[in-house]
């Protein structure tokens, strides 16, 4: 008990001063936050070129004023599972062997699972699970492989960046039911939160990268002209983008159905983040597709931070950095 | 807050990038101690075979020598014994007065007008059995009677005793020598005559 005691009070100091790493599709995403006397403080941000997990073993370099003792990880890639599970858990946990089965992956997944919400009655529980590649899993770890920064905790960007949104926003949509949508190069995270706590859970295969292929072939141009077009909205493109946004939008459209019968209470906003988010048009076209307000934020809200930490190209891009953000948030825990 | 949040690491992919981590502290804490007490047993351990080893090295010794130290003890037994019968013959020969020097010396001693009557000499204990030297240290006493003849007659027993009081031998032998009685008699050719008596004693130890 008292080891137990020392440990997690030094894990506490440990931990106040951490990285998060994202390592997304398009690039590796790094941000260092600070915890002193209650306040959040973001001392670094980077952008590094993305990692190939399959072939780039490691170490990850990081500028100097990006080294802390610890790093908290994201996984982005898209064999990562998210989901809610409902089941009968007495003991409010879950076996790696009970999570497989009910995810539905092989040994070769790594899995793991948190308690959010018991039934009354203690007999069904909601736990939020996630799977990811052990491969990967590995490969990401192996960029860490001695010294500092050590690996703190491994999560799937498609749930860290629910931390950051409850940090950021948390508080003052406390009483309320909403979206959270996360759009990366590859696939889209959304999470349905109710009361501070997620009821559902998923991704879409919906991506910028879809979108500049869709738009590419649509426009007859090369996808880096389709992304220029994409994030200053100056070629009218709303029918690929229809296009392309109509089937996972609407399934996220029968998920919000799905939520506000269940929950009896309609989704107040859809809060948009992720580097899809910064296209053009995106926020209106999406609004109009689901019929709910949708607004864009952002993750170093109630963070404080100078603005020598970001630098000038990417502080109008502070919306991609969601997952890594949520991830060191995790970590400060 | 807290966060919804699937952490998917492993404990053993953990690492500590302190100064000193908690599972040092551990393993130190619990293994010095450890380490310490298997240091103390095997020194033990180590100490008790060496002595082993030593015992069964001087039992072998004392196997070999036992029989040498038996002997020697009973031959120390016996002499000491031997030792102890010697010292009650010199004790013996001690207590032993030299009768031959001493009668001889006071023949010397006595005139030609006096004469012994009789002489005894006795001691003082009789004993079959002596353990020590001094038990054999024997006490003696002289009994003289006697007559002397002539005019100066009572003189002659005076100077009798002073001369035995002043001889080697039997002042040596006897620590006093004193006139037990002196009484006039009559002598058949109408001289004068002394009955007299000498007595002598001697202290244990004094011959």
């Amino acid at each position: 008990m008292l080891t137990d005691l020392i440990s997690k009070r030094r894990q506490q100091s440990q931990f106040s001063d951490l990285i998060g790493v994202d390592f997304a599709a398009t690039a590796t995403k790094v941000v260092r936050l600070k915890k002193s006397k209650g306040a959040l403080l973001l001392t670094g941000l980077e952008l590094l070129p993305p990692v190939d997990l399959k072939s780039d073993h490691g170490p990850l370099e990081l500028s100097r004023n990006m080294t802390a003792k610890y790093g908290c990880l994201a996984y982005t890639g898209t064999r990562a599972i998210v989901r809610m599970i409902n089941t009968s858990a007495p003991e409010g946990k879950l076996s790696d062997e009970q999570i497989r089965k009910l995810l539905n992956v092989s040994e070769e997944y790594r899995v793991s699972a948190s308690l959010v919400n018991t039934a009354a009655g203690g007999r069904e529980a909601s736990f939020l699970a996630a799977a990811i590649p052990e491969e990967d899993a590995a490969n990401m770890l192996a960029q860490f492989p001695a010294g500092p920064p050590a690996p703190a905790s491994l999560e799937v960007a498609g749930l860290s960046f629910i931390t950051a949104f409850l940090q950021a926003r948390g508080q003052e949509l406390a009483d309320t039911t909403v979206c959270l949508l996360e759009c990366g190069e590859q696939i889209s995270n959304f999470a349905f939160i109710a009361k501070g706590k997620p009821v559902l859970v998923g991704k879409l295969p919906l991506g910028a990268k879809l979108m500049k292929e869709k738009i590419a072939a649509d426009v007859g141009l090369d996808e880096e002209l389709a992304a220029s077009i994409l994030s200053d909205a100056s070629v009218n493109i709303s029918a690929s983008v229809a296009n392309v946004l109509g089937p996972p939008i609407k399934q996220l459209s029968i998920s919000k159905d799905f939520i506000e019968r269940h929950l009896g209470k309609r989704i107040s906003s859809v809060y948009l983040s992720g580097g899809m988010s910064l296209m053009g048009g995106w926020t209106e076209q999406l609004s109009r597709m689901l019929g709910v307000k949708v607004e864009s934020w952002n993750p170093l809200e109630n963070i404080q931070y100078d603005t020598a930490a970001v630098p000038a190209e990417l502080v109008g891009q502070i919306t991609r950095f969601t997952a890594a953000v949520g991830a060191a948030l995790g970590g400060m825990e | 807050m807290n966060y919804p949040r699937v952490n998917l690491i492993k404990k053993s992919e953990c690492r500590y990038e302190g100064l000193v981590s908690p599972r040092f502290i551990l393993v130190v804490g619990i293994g010095t101690p450890v380490i310490l007490l298997l240091l103390i047993v095997g020194l033990i351990v180590a100490n008790i075979l060496n002595t082993q080893r030593e015992l069964e090295s001087t039992r072998d010794l004392w196997a070999a020598y036992e029989p040498r130290v038996e002997s020697y003890r009973k031959d120390k037994s016996e002499l000491a014994s031997t030792q102890k019968i010697m010292d009650l013959f010199r004790g013996w020969q001690a207590s032993q007065v030299a009768w031959l020097g001493l009668l001889d010396e006071m023949q010397g001693q006595v005139p030609a007008n006096i004469q012994f009557t009789r002489m005894a000499v006795k001691a003082d204990e009789k004993s079959s059995v002596y353990l020590t030297p001094e038990e054999l240290q024997l006490a003696y006493e002289l009994t003289i009677d006697g007559v002397a003849v002539g005019d100066a007659a009572e003189e002659d027993v005076i100077a009798l005793q002073k001369k035995m009081q002043g001889g080697p031998m039997t002042a040596g032998t006897f620590s006093s020598l004193k006139l037990g009685s002196m009484r006039k008699g009559a002598a058949g050719s109408g001289l004068a005559m002394r009955q007299f008596r000498i007595t002598g004693g001697s202290e244990k130890g004094e011959n």
